[in-house]
């Protein structure tokens, strides 16, 4: 079991991959944008961060940034379903600046939970 | 050969056209070597035949007649002014008309790559809505599907739902692939070894009545395509091919070999793919790029393949076009650099 923070902006997108992620044992808070996630990582004990590429305020990749020059080592998931610019070139910056993993959306959220299942482990050891 | 609309800005497109520049110096410098060769040729001509002899009779009463050759020259002069001036219009004419034809291509070419490219962006933004809202759309039906009988009807229902999804998943991958917006422009791959490994993939696909004749270069090099977009060009074109084929025999010959210096200076490569199938017609060889523009009836073909392949070769800084007269076969030519990195730019221009 891990604790996912599960950062998008889509309402829908949040709850269909919460319920999945939840099915498959893990334990989800949401949020709607990369405001606040810093302080909610300090705050609560999260294991994973899964968050989307292309946000209206703060966009993914300020964030993956910003949690990476903070000093967060945690394992980060970064989601896209392309946007202005490329989809695959936001994630494949995405892991320059510190994402362990990136999926195109969409995918099967068995591929996610794989993923989760995969860092979670690499993390405890 | 019909250029796909291309990317590359035409410098002085826009401008008027100068007479001047239409004739260019190299055109000045060989009116001037034809006036002087000319001139030389008829004076010694004339002094030869003995015009002078002539003209000394026409002219027996005026004695003093010092100057004879050089009015021979004179009139060597005039007549070759007149021939080059002849041979200079029609150089002139000739020209005008080919640099108005030119331009007028350019910038036909120029504004339809505008197009496409305008195309490419509304595409990719509403590629981005869709791939999110079919997120919620694969992941639930797939969740709800776990929670029933798997033979009751809702379970085969929801798997027809997930699979009408998945198939608005792939016309929105290949969509991406047009606007420049899909995976991998900081990959490369051996173009040769992509091509021969797609080409067995389609030597197992097409109909035994098509006959695939291989001339693949294996020096040919390296380009900015993910191994798999170099099979999705091919793939597209082959398919292309056998579809122009209709059931009849014929055969696709697919060639890549390295190009120096073509279309540009530097290291080249080229692939053409080209059919004896029935060609395709003048009056909608500038649309076939175009996304969505098909002549195949509905279910048999999208419109989607050689726009993925202009996409691809685009971002892989290549240039691509086609060649084909009625009844002749198509032929379609890529030209890739080779060892080109693409994949500053787009990057940067991020940050
Ligand atoms: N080799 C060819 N010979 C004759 N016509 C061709 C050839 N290749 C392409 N075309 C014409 O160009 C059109 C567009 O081709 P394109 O590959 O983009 O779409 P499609 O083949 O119709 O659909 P899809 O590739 O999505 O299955 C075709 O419908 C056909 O009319
Ligand atoms: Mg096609």
């Amino acid at each position: 079991m891990a604790r996912v923070l599960l950062v998008d902006d889509d309402e829908m997108v949040r709850y269909a991959l919460a319920k999945a992620l939840r099915r498959a044992g893990h334990e989800v808070r949401e949020a709607a944008s990369g405001a606040g996630v810093l302080e909610q990582l300090r705050s609560d004990a999260i294991d994973i961060l899964v968050t989307d590429l292309v946000m209206p305020d703060e966009e993914g990749i300020g964030l993956i940034r910003e949690l990476r020059a903070a000093g967060e080592g945690l394992p980060i998931v970064a989601i896209s379903g392309g946007g202005r610019v490329s989809g695959e070139q936001y994630l494949r910056m995405a892991s320059r600046l510190g994402a362990s993993a990136t999926l195109a959306k969409p995918f099967d959220h068995r591929e996610l939970i794989e993923l989760i299942d995969r860092l979670a482990k690499n993390a405890d050891r | 050969m019909r250029s796909a609309p291309g990317n590359t800005t035409l410098p002085g497109a826009r401008d008027g056209l100068s007479v001047w520049q239409a004739i260019g110096r190299e055109a000045l410098l060989r009116f001037g070597l034809i006036f002087i060769a000319l001139t030389v040729v008829l004076t010694l001509a004339m002094v030869k035949i003995d015009l002078f002899d002539q003209f000394y009779a026409l002219t027996r009463e005026h004695e003093d007649w010092e100057f004879d050759e050089m009015v021979l020259a004179l009139l060597a002069a005039l007549i070759a002014l007149a021939f080059s001036a002849l041979i200079l219009a029609r150089m002139l004419a000739v020209r005008v008309s080919e640099q108005v034809n030119e331009r007028l291509l350019a910038e036909q070419r120029l504004a339809e790559g505008r197009k496409l490219r305008s195309m490419g962006t509304l595409l990719g933004g509403v590629s981005h809505s869709m791939n999110n809202h079919l997120q919620p759309i694969m992941t639930l039906s797939e969740l709800m599907r776990e929670d029933l009988p798997p033979d009751s009807e809702a379970a085969r229902d929801l798997a027809r739902i997930r699979q009408a999804a998945q198939g608005a998943c792939e016309i929105l991958r290949r969509v991406l692939n047009f606007s420049h917006q899909g995976h991998g422009v900081s990959e490369r791959c051996d173009l040769p070894e992509a091509l021969q490994s797609a080409a067995e993939l389609a030597s197992a696909a097409i109909p035994s009545t098509v006959r695939l004749e291989l001339d693949i270069d294996p020096a040919a090099g390296q380009v900015a395509l993910a191994r798999v977009d170099a099979e999705v060009i091919l793939l597209n074109l082959v398919s292309n091919a056998v579809d122009a084929l209709e059931g009849r025999a014929g055969v696709i010959r697919i060639r890549c070999a390295p190009a120096p210096g073509r279309p540009e200076p530097g290291d080249w490569v080229r692939l053409t793919v080209a059919d004896s199938g029935p060609g395709i017609p003048e009056a909608i060889q500038e649309r076939i790029f175009d996304p969505f523009f098909t002549t195949k009836a509905v279910g048999l073909g999208t419109g989607l393949g050689l726009s993925e392949v202009y996409g691809l070769v685009h971002r892989a800084g290549g240039h691509l076009g086609v060649r084909s007269a009625p009844g002749e076969g198509a032929e379609f030519n890529i030209f890739l650099p080779v060892g080109h990195d693409a994949a500053k730019a787009p990057l940067a221009s991020m940050e």
